[in-house]
């Protein structure tokens, strides 16, 4: 089922696209619902994957623009469920909090190459075949993206923070 | 950082995630890099980050996941209608404005009848309806005309 297969991985680019938020899992499902809604017209001139990708990416894009992504305060605020957890697991957390924001920081166009490249893997070129542009376009797009990572991550890994 | 260098930095890109494909490119950016000791940083830096967003926690979907989007695909179901209300529905819906008419026309025939009616004896000065004659109360207006300008 392509819905097993891939949901991992689309759940996790919505989720890295929107800076965690807590609406991803939605935002997955309405991409598996446009993907079985036009699945007819999925011309396979382009693997399933690259199509998927490009649905989850443009899906993300909308939600983020029309919805402006609103978090309530109850979702802010609420506290973690108490559970023991080590020094480490906490430094991983936090680590993994400022590499959040880190990328949620970049403008979107920045964003979704760095997550596709960098967080699923993509090559240049199927990065362009999802974003539908050259690949001239997702280098400097992720050279862009990077320039601009830096400037956030280099004093926190100064910082010995990350 | 010389010319040189910046000319290479999306080289440095291409080689960091793979990318390079040209081995005479290849072997060029590697002899550069053994000479120059600001690049060398610059492709550690990359790696470096590349690494901490690639150890970007990786999300799953929750087990609920699957379930979930089944019932959303579901197709709503379907409301039994029976066909002699939707046309009972309709007919109503037009014959609204008769009633309305017939409310109407009744208030303005009614309002007529109550004004037909006798009217008190302090609006007509103790005089009964048949002593007055209406076309006999008549304003002239000429005559107001020629007393309000010419003083006549």
């Amino acid at each position: 089922m392509l819905v097993r297969k891939y949901q991992n991985r689309v759940v996790c680019i919505v989720y890295s696209l929107t800076g965690s938020n807590p609406h991803a899992e939605d935002i997955a499902q309405d991409v598996f619902i446009k993907v079985y809604q036009n699945l007819a017209g999925f011309e396979k001139k382009s693997a399933f994957s690259t199509w998927l990708y490009r649905i989850t990416v443009n899906t993300t894009y909308n939600h983020l623009r029309s919805k402006r992504v609103h978090v309530s305060l109850d979702e802010i605020d609420a506290p973690e469920p108490f559970e023991k957890v080590s020094i480490d697991a906490i430094e991983s957390k936090e680590k993994q909090r400022f590499v959040t924001k880190a990328i949620e920081s970049l403008p979107f166009k920045y964003r979704m190459v760095v997550v596709l490249k960098d967080i699923e893997g993509l090559g240049y070129a199927d990065i362009a075949k999802v974003l539908k542009c050259r690949i001239g376009t997702v280098e400097s797009r992720l050279f862009r993206g990077r320039e601009r990572l830096k400037k956030i991550l280099t004093p926190l890994m100064e910082e010995g923070k990350l | 950082m010389n010319r040189a260098c910046i000319n290479k930095r999306r080289a440095l890109q291409r080689y960091a995630d793979g990318e390079f494909t040209d081995d005479s490119a290849l072997k060029t950016l590697k002899a550069h890099l053994e000479a120059c000791p600001g690049c060398s940083q610059e492709l550690e830096y990359l790696l470096r980050a590349k690494k901490i967003v690639s150890s970007h926690q990786r999300v799953n979907a929750s087990p609920e996941f699957v379930s979930r989007l089944l019932d959303r695909l579901k197709p709503a179901p379907e409301i039994i209608r029976l066909r002699w209300v939707d046309d009972a529905a309709d007919w109503s819906r037009r014959l609204i404005p008769v009633p309305v008419a017939v409310t109407v026309l009744v208030c303005v025939v009614l309002f007529a009848r109550l004004n037909q009616a006798k009217a008190p004896d302090y609006i007509l000065g103790g005089l009964t309806r048949a002593d007055i004659r209406f076309d006999e109360v008549y304003l002239d207006s000429s005559s107001v005309v020629d007393r309000m300008f010419f003083g006549k």
